[in-house]
C-alpha cells in the first residue's frame, strides 16, 4: 500500500511536470482518457508507432537536406507527416518545431531546416526517455495492484 | 412570638440585601477595568513606562469614577506598582520605580496626585514596599482566573480596612479595588434593627459591625460563635451558637441569653462585596460551552475529511470490482450510507457551527423570485409522486418588485429546502404552498409573537459582556436600519398532519422531534434547529402560524432582512417595464380590480411588459382549469391582480358551460355604450364575487348577464385557456376546447396545456389523431414562477401576441432526457415529444425519433442532435416503410440515457480520411470513445469510392436516401488524391442523390490556408487533429442549425 501510493504520487508528480514542460498536451490526456478495457495498450501502441514513425521521418529528411540539390518540397511532405502525427498523439513540442520547420522549408532555407532537424531529434529524443519512464512508472503501479489515476 | 421574629428577621434580611444590591455594581468593576484595560495593553508583561504611560491613567479614571473606591492598584509581576490611594482627603500615588533588570531591588514611593488630572506633584518620599508585607492576596489574585475576594488593609498609614476586589491580567500582574469598608458598611446604618442589632462579619471571620456591646463573635464555618466580652476587653464565656445553614429553606435560629435579655439570633449569608464569582461560572460554563461546540466542529470537520477518505476509496474501489457483483451491490450500498452520513454530518456540523459562532453570512446578488421557483420546482416531482402539488403562490408580486437582492443566497435556499422538504415529507394529501412578500422593515421585529429569544438577545446586548452578541445585534439593527435593507416575509404551508400546539415551540430545538407524527419518517431532528438559527442569523425569526380551526397542517413564517440592489439603467430599460398609468385607468374601467399604481418589475426572467394598449382591445380573459385548489386560487388572485378577467374553472365538466358562454359573448357585436355607470356596477359585481362567493360556485359567476353587456366595439377579446391536461378525460378536453376554438380567429385565443413530467395525459397519441391544435402550448413544469410570468405574457396587454419568444430558456423546451422522472413515464411513446412542425410555439417538442439507419436498420438516436428540425427532416427521410414511431425509439433512449452525456457521438457515423497512420488511429479510438463509429482511409481516391459506393448501395436497398456518413473528416494534403479534390468530386457525386453529406478539413494547425482552400472546395467546417471535442461538438451543431435555415 505505501509503496504503491509513493509510486501513485510519483506518477502523478511526473505527469504534471510533463504537462508543465510542455512535452505533451491534453490530446495526450484524451488518449489516456479514452483507454479502456477493450484497448488496455492503446497509448503505449500509439506511441511507439508515432517514434518509429518519426525516427523514420527523420531519416528521410536528413537525407534529404544532405543532397546537392535539396528538394524541399519532398522535405516539407516528410515535415507535414510528422507534424500531423505529433499533433494526433499530443507530442506538442516536436509539433511546435515542425510549424517552424515547415516555414524554412518554404522558404528554402537550409541552415534553418538542419536546425530544426537537429532539434526535431532532440525533442524526440527527451520524449521518448519521458514517456518511457511514464509507462514503467504505470506498469509498477498495475503490477501492485493499483489503477492508474484518471488526469484531469 | 416566633412568627414575628421571623417576619423581622426575613424584613431585615431583605433590606440588607436590597442595599447589598445598591452596591452590587461596584463589585464588577475590578473585572471591566481588567477587562478594559488588558485590551489596551497586549498581554505581555509590562515595563515601568508602560505602567506610568498606560495604565496610570486608567487607574486614575477608575479611581475618580467608581463610588466608594478608596484605594486601587496594578501590580505587576516581579514588581512594578503603581496605585492611587486616599491619605484623609489627599490623594497620594504610591509607585516602584524598578526596571527589569532591577526586579528584585525595588523601592517604592509616594507622592501626592492632584486630584483633577492625576498627576503627581511634590516630592516623593520613599516608603517601605508594602508588597513584600501584604502579598497573600496578590498571589491568590494572580492564581485565580475569576478574580479574588479579601479583606485586608489598604497602603494609607492609618492601613483602613478595605474590601479588596483583585483580578489578574493574563497572569502577568493584578489590578486590585479597595472599598473602604467604613463607607459599605455605613450603609446598613441606616437599616431599622427593630430593637435588633446587626452583626456583620466576612466569610473569612473578619467581624465588620459588632452589633451588641461587649459581645464578640467569631465565625467558624457555617456556624458564628457569640462570646460575651468584660469591660477590660478579655474574652470570657461562650454565649452559644448560631447555625448560619438554612435548614429546610428556613433559618435556624438560637435563643441566647447576654446579659439580662434573651435574643434571638439569626444568621445569615448575603452577598454584599466580592469579585462576582457566580458571574464568572455563569460565563465559565458558557466558554466551556462554547469551547465544547468548537471542538465539536472542529471533530466534526475531521470526521468528514475521514468518511471523504472512505468515500474516494470506494470509488476507487467500483473501478476494479465487475458490475453487478455482490461485491459491487456492497459497495453501492456503502456508498450509499456514507452518503447519509455525511448528510447526518453536514447537519450537526451546521449546529456544532452556528453554535460556536463560526456561521457567517456571505454576501452576494442574487434573484429572488428564481430562487423562490429553484426551490420549489426542485420538490415539486417528488412531492408530485405522492399526488401533493408544491405550488408557489406569487402573492401579490411584491417579490418579483425587489427581485435583485444582496444577502446569503445559500444559507435562504437551505431554510426554503428545509422547510420544503419538512412540508413535504409529512403532507400525504393536499398541497404546500410558498408565498413571499416584502414589507418595510419595522424596527421592532414583531412579525412573531413569541419571540423570546429576540428579547433575550437584547437584554444580553445590555448586560452581557459578550462583544460577540453585541457585536451581532449591532449588525443586525444597522442592516434593519439600511435604508435599501427590505423585510421579506416568507410562509410554507402544508395541508399535513400538523404539529400539535404544545409541540410547537419544541419543534426548533435540536434534536426534536414530534414523535406522532415523525414515527416512521427518519431524520434526525436537527433540521428546524439550524432553520432557526440560519434564520435569526439573518436578522429575522421564524414561528409557526396558527391555522384556523378545521384547516389541516402547518404554516411556517420566517422573515429575513435582504439588501435592495439598485437595477443599473441598462436592465431597466431591457427588462423593468412600468405599468403605464393610462393602463391603469383604461383597464381598470374594465376589468375592476385595478392593479397596484407603478408596479415594477425588475426581474429580468418573467418580462411582463404591459403595453400602452390601443383603447380599441377589450381586456383578456383568461380561463383556468386547474386541478389543485390552491393553484388555481393563488394564480386566479395574482392574475386578477394585474387586471386580467379570470374564470377559474374548477371541475371539468364545467369547462364547457364556461367557454360556450365566453364564445357567445365573443361572437355577438354588441353596440353597448360603455358607459361609466355601466362598469361601475360591473366592477361592483365582480369584486363582491370576490369576497363573498366561494370559490367552489365560481365557475359561472362573471358570466351573468351583467358582464357581457359591456362588450364593447372593436377587436374580440383575447381569450388564454390554461388546462390542466390531468384534470379531466384528456379527449374529452380537447374535444371542448376544440369546439371552443372553431370559428374563432386564431388570434384571438390561445391554449396552454399544463402536464406533468411523472404522469402524462398528453401523449404522442394526441398528436397523431390531430386532438392537439399544433400551435397550442405544452407546460411540463408547474405553472408557477417564471413559466406564470410567461403565460401572462402571452397576453396582449403584456406585449405578447400569444406566441411564446423562444429566446426565452424559463419556458423553453423541457429537454426530458434531462429529467429522470421521464424514464420511468408508463406511456410506451417516445418519451421526447414535439409538436409537428409548430416548433417555434410549442414549449415541448415531441420527436418523432424512430430512425432507421442506413445500413444495419437499428435505430439511431444522438443526444448531441436534439434540433427537432433535424430529427423531423431525418425521420423523414430515413423511415423505412415499415417502421413507424414506435415503442422501442423510447427504449433505446433509456438504455443510451445515462450513456449520452459521455458519449455526444453516439449513433453518428464518421469517415476519415488522413494518409497518416497514427493519426488515422488516434482521431479513429477517439471518435469511437466518444460513441460514434468510423470508418478510415489513408487517401482523397479511397474516400470518394466509400462515399460512392455509399450512395449507390442506399438507392439500391431503400426507397428513401439515407447518408452514407453522418460526417467525413478530410486530411487536406493526401497522396493520390488531396482533400480538396476529394472533397470537389464528393459534392458533384453527391448531386445525383439529393443529398450534402458534411465535410470537414481535418488538419494539424489554424493557421495557413489550407484550411481556406477547402473551405472552397466545399466542406462545411474544420477540426483541429488535436481533437478538442467541445469545439466538434459545437462544429456539428452549427453545421445543423445552418442547413435547418436551408
Amino acid at each position: 500500500m505505501d509503496l504503491l501510493s509513493q509510486l501513485q504520487r510519483q506518477l502523478a508528480d511526473f505527469t504534471a511536470s510533463l504537462y508543465r514542460e510542455g512535452f505533451v498536451d491534453d490530446q495526450f490526456t484524451q488518449l489516456q482518457k479514452l483507454q479502456d478495457e477493450s484497448s488496455p495498450e492503446f497509448v503505449v501502441e500509439v506511441v511507439s508507432l508515432f517514434f518509429e514513425d518519426c525516427e523514420k521521418l527523420v531519416n528521410n529528411m536528413a537525407k534529404a537536406l544532405e543532397q546537392q540539390v535539396v528538394d524541399f518540397k519532398q522535405v516539407d511532405s516528410h515535415v507535414h507527416q510528422l507534424k500531423g502525427s505529433s499533433s494526433s498523439i499530443g507530442a506538442a513540442r516536436i509539433k511546435n518545431v515542425c510549424i517552424a520547420f515547415k516555414t524554412f522549408c518554404e522558404a528554402q532555407n537550409r541552415e534553418g531546416c538542419l536546425r530544426c532537424l537537429q532539434q526535431v531529434n532532440h525533442e524526440h529524443a527527451q520524449l521518448k526517455t519521458n514517456l518511457q519512464t511514464l509507462f514503467t512508472l504505470e506498469r509498477q503501479i498495475v503490477a501492485n495492484g493499483g489503477s492508474i489515476p484518471a488526469m484531469q | 412570638m416566633d412568627l414575628k421574629a421571623y417576619t423581622v428577621q426575613y424584613g431585615l434580611l431583605s433590606e440588607i440585601e436590597n442595599i447589598a444590591k445598591l452596591l452590587y455594581p461596584i463589585n464588577s468593576s475590578a473585572i471591566n477595568l481588567a477587562r478594559v484595560t488588558s485590551s489596551s495593553i497586549n498581554g505581555s508583561r509590562l515595563s515601568y513606562y508602560d505602567v506610568e504611560n498606560k495604565v496610570a491613567p486608567s487607574l486614575f479614571q477608575a479611581f475618580s469614577t467608581i463610588p466608594f473606591i478608596s484605594q486601587i492598584s496594578y501590580i505587576g509581576l516581579g514588581g512594578p506598582l503603581f496605585a492611587y490611594y486616599y491619605e484623609g482627603n489627599q490623594t497620594f500615588a504610591m509607585y516602584s520605580n524598578s526596571t527589569a533588570s532591577n526586579v528584585r531591588n525595588f523601592s517604592c514611593y509616594r507622592q501626592p496626585v492632584d486630584s483633577s488630572t492625576g498627576k503627581v506633584y511634590g516630592d516623593a518620599v520613599e516608603s517601605l514596599p508594602f508588597i513584600a508585607t501584604n502579598t497573600s492576596w496578590i498571589e491568590q489574585a494572580l492564581n485565580s482566573s475569576q478574580g479574588y475576594a479579601s479583606f485586608g488593609n489598604g497602603w494609607n498609614s492609618a492601613q483602613d480596612p478595605l474590601f479588596l476586589s483583585s483580578v489578574s491580567i493574563h497572569g502577568h500582574g493584578v489590578f486590585s479595588l479597595g472599598f473602604s469598608a467604613k463607607a459599605l458598611i455605613s450603609f446598613f446604618n441606616s437599616v431599622d434593627l427593630y430593637g435588633g442589632s446587626l452583626y456583620l462579619a466576612t466569610q473569612t471571620g473578619k467581624v465588620l459591625v459588632g452589633g451588641l456591646p461587649n459581645t464578640e463573635t467569631v465565625v467558624k464555618g457555617n456556624s458564628v460563635s457569640m462570646y460575651l466580652t468584660k469591660l477590660n476587653g478579655d474574652q470570657s464565656d461562650l454565649v452559644g451558637h448560631v447555625s448560619c445553614m438554612p435548614n429546610n429553606g428556613k433559618l435556624n435560629n438560637s435563643l441566647l441569653n447576654i446579659g439580662k435579655a434573651k435574643y434571638r439570633v439569626f444568621c445569615s449569608q448575603v452577598e454584599i462585596v466580592g469579585v462576582p464569582s457566580q458571574m464568572e461560572a455563569t460565563q465559565q460554563a458558557e466558554r466551556k460551552s462554547m469551547n465544547k461546540s468548537l471542538a465539536f466542529a472542529s471533530a466534526s470537520h475531521d470526521i468528514r475529511a475521514a468518511l471523504a477518505g472512505i468515500t474516494g476509496l470506494i470509488e476507487i474501489c467500483y473501478a476494479e470490482v465487475r458490475a453487478g457483483s455482490e461485491l459491487d451491490t456492497n459497495l453501492r450500498q456503502m456508498d450509499g450510507c456514507t452518503k447519509d452520513l455525511v448528510g447526518l454530518l453536514n447537519s450537526i456540523l451546521d449546529t456544532s457551527k452556528i453554535e460556536a459562532g463560526k456561521m457567517q453570512l456571505e454576501e452576494e446578488e442574487f434573484d429572488l423570485a428564481k430562487l423562490l421557483e429553484d426551490a420549489v420546482d426542485l420538490y415539486h416531482p417528488v412531492s408530485m409522486k405522492k399526488g401533493v402539488d408544491v405550488v408557489l403562490d406569487p402573492y401579490d408580486g411584491s417579490i418579483l418588485k425587489y427581485s435583485r437582492v444582496k444577502g446569503d443566497r445559500g444559507k435562504l435556499k437551505q431554510v426554503l429546502c428545509n422547510l420544503l422538504s419538512n412540508a413535504v415529507k409529512f403532507t400525504s394529501e393536499g398541497h404546500v404552498s410558498v408565498r413571499a412578500w416584502t414589507q418595510k422593515p419595522s424596527l421592532e421585529n414583531k412579525i412573531i409573537a413569541s419571540n423570546q429569544n429576540g428579547l433575550c438577545r437584547r437584554f444580553s446586548c445590555l448586560f452581557s459582556k459578550n462583544k460577540k452578541v453585541y457585536n451581532d445585534l449591532e449588525a443586525i439593527n444597522a442592516m434593519k436600519q439600511n435604508p435599501n435593507s427590505m423585510e421579506f416575509v416568507f410562509e410554507v404551508d402544508d395541508t399535513g398532519k400538523g404539529i400539535p400546539k404544545e409541540k410547537q415551540k419544541s419543534v426548533f430545538e435540536n434534536f426534536v422531534q414530534v414523535k406522532e407524527t415523525a414515527l416512521g419518517q427518519g431524520g434526525t431532528g436537527l433540521g428546524l434547529g439550524i432553520v432557526q438559527s440560519l434564520v435569526r442569523l439573518m436578522g429575522g425569526e421564524i414561528g409557526i402560524m396558527d391555522k384556523e380551526n378545521g384547516e389541516k397542517g402547518t404554516c411556517f413564517k420566517f422573515n429575513v432582512f435582504l439588501h435592495i440592489c439598485e437595477t443599473s439603467s441598462t436592465d431597466n430599460t431591457k427588462a423593468e417595464v412600468e405599468i403605464e398609468e393610462d393602463f391603469i385607468h383604461h383597464y381598470s374601467e374594465l376589468t375592476i380590480r385595478t392593479p397596484s399604481p407603478g408596479l415594477m418589475i425588475r426581474t429580468p426572467s418573467p418580462r411582463l411588459a404591459i403595453l400602452g394598449s390601443s383603447p380599441k382591445i377589450e381586456g383578456s380573459q383568461v380561463v383556468l382549469l386547474i386541478q389543485n385548489e390552491e393553484r388555481l386560487r393563488s394564480s386566479q388572485k395574482y392574475i386578477e391582480g394585474l387586471g386580467i378577467k379570470v374564470s377559474a374553472v374548477k371541475q371539468w365538466e364545467h369547462l364547457h358551460s364556461t367557454l360556450k358562454r365566453i364564445k357567445a359573448r365573443q361572437s355577438v357585436s354588441p353596440h353597448s355604450s360603455s358607459g361609466k355607470s355601466d362598469l361601475g356596477s360591473r366592477s361592483d359585481h365582480y369584486n363582491t364575487r370576490l369576497k363573498d362567493v366561494p370559490l367552489s360556485s365560481m365557475d359561472r359567476i362573471d358570466l351573468k348577464p351583467s358582464t357581457s353587456r359591456s362588450s364593447n366595439k372593436g377587436a374580440p377579446r383575447f381569450v388564454l385557456l390554461v388546462i390542466d391536461a390531468g384534470a379531466g378525460p384528456f379527449e374529452e378536453l380537447c374535444r371542448v376546447v376544440d369546439e371552443f376554438k372553431r370559428d374563432l380567429h386564431s388570434s384571438c385565443s390561445k391554449v396552454v396545456w399544463l402536464d406533468r413530467t411523472t404522469s402524462r395525459s398528453i401523449n404522442l397519441r394526441s398528436f397523431e389523431h390531430d386532438l392537439i391544435d399544433p400551435r397550442d402550448d405544452i407546460l411540463l413544469k408547474p405553472f408557477h414562477g417564471s413559466r406564470l410570468y410567461q403565460v401572462i405574457g402571452l397576453l396582449p396587454e403584456f406585449g405578447g401576441h400569444g406566441v411564446i419568444s423562444r429566446s426565452n430558456k424559463g419556458i423553453q423546451a423541457t429537454n426530458t432526457l434531462q429529467d429522470p422522472g421521464s424514464h420511468s413515464s408508463t406511456h410506451s411513446q417516445s418519451t421526447k415529444l414535439k409538436v409537428p412542425s409548430t416548433y417555434e410555439n410549442s414549449f415541448q417538442q415531441v420527436d418523432l425519433q424512430a430512425e432507421a439507419s442506413s445500413k444495419n436498420g437499428k435505430y439511431r438516436k444522438n443526444s448531441l442532435l436534439d434540433y427537432p428540425d433535424h430529427s423531423h427532416v431525418r425521420s423523414k427521410s430515413r423511415q423505412s416503410p415499415t417502421e413507424t414511431p414506435s415503442v422501442r425509439s423510447s427504449e433505446i433512449q433509456e438504455v443510451q440515457g445515462n450513456l449520452c452525456k459521455d458519449k455526444p457521438l453516439r449513433g453518428l457515423k464518421f469517415l476519415v480520411a488522413d494518409d497518416n497512420e497514427i493519426s488515422r488511429k488516434v482521431t479513429r479510438h477517439i471518435l469511437k470513445g466518444h460513441g460514434a463509429t468510423v470508418e478510415v482511409c489513408e487517401n482523397g481516391e479511397e474516400a470518394l469510392q466509400l462515399v460512392c459506393r455509399g450512395l449507390h448501395n442506399q438507392r439500391e436497398h431503400i426507397h428513401s436516401i439515407v447518408l452514407p456518413y453522418d460526417y467525413i473528416l478530410m486530411d487536406c494534403e493526401m497522396p493520390k488524391m488531396n482533400g480538396c479534390e476529394a472533397t470537389r468530386q464528393i459534392r458533384k457525386q453527391e448531386k445525383f442523390y439529393g443529398v450534402h453529406i458534411p465535410i470537414l478539413a481535418f488538419s494539424a494547425d489554424n493557421s495557413g490556408g489550407e484550411g481556406k482552400k477547402m473551405m472552397e472546395a466545399g466542406t462545411d467546417g474544420r477540426v483541429n487533429k488535436k481533437i478538442n471535442m467541445e469545439q466538434l461538438e459545437e462544429t456539428i451543431r452549427n453545421i445543423h442549425l445552418k442547413r435547418m435555415h436551408l
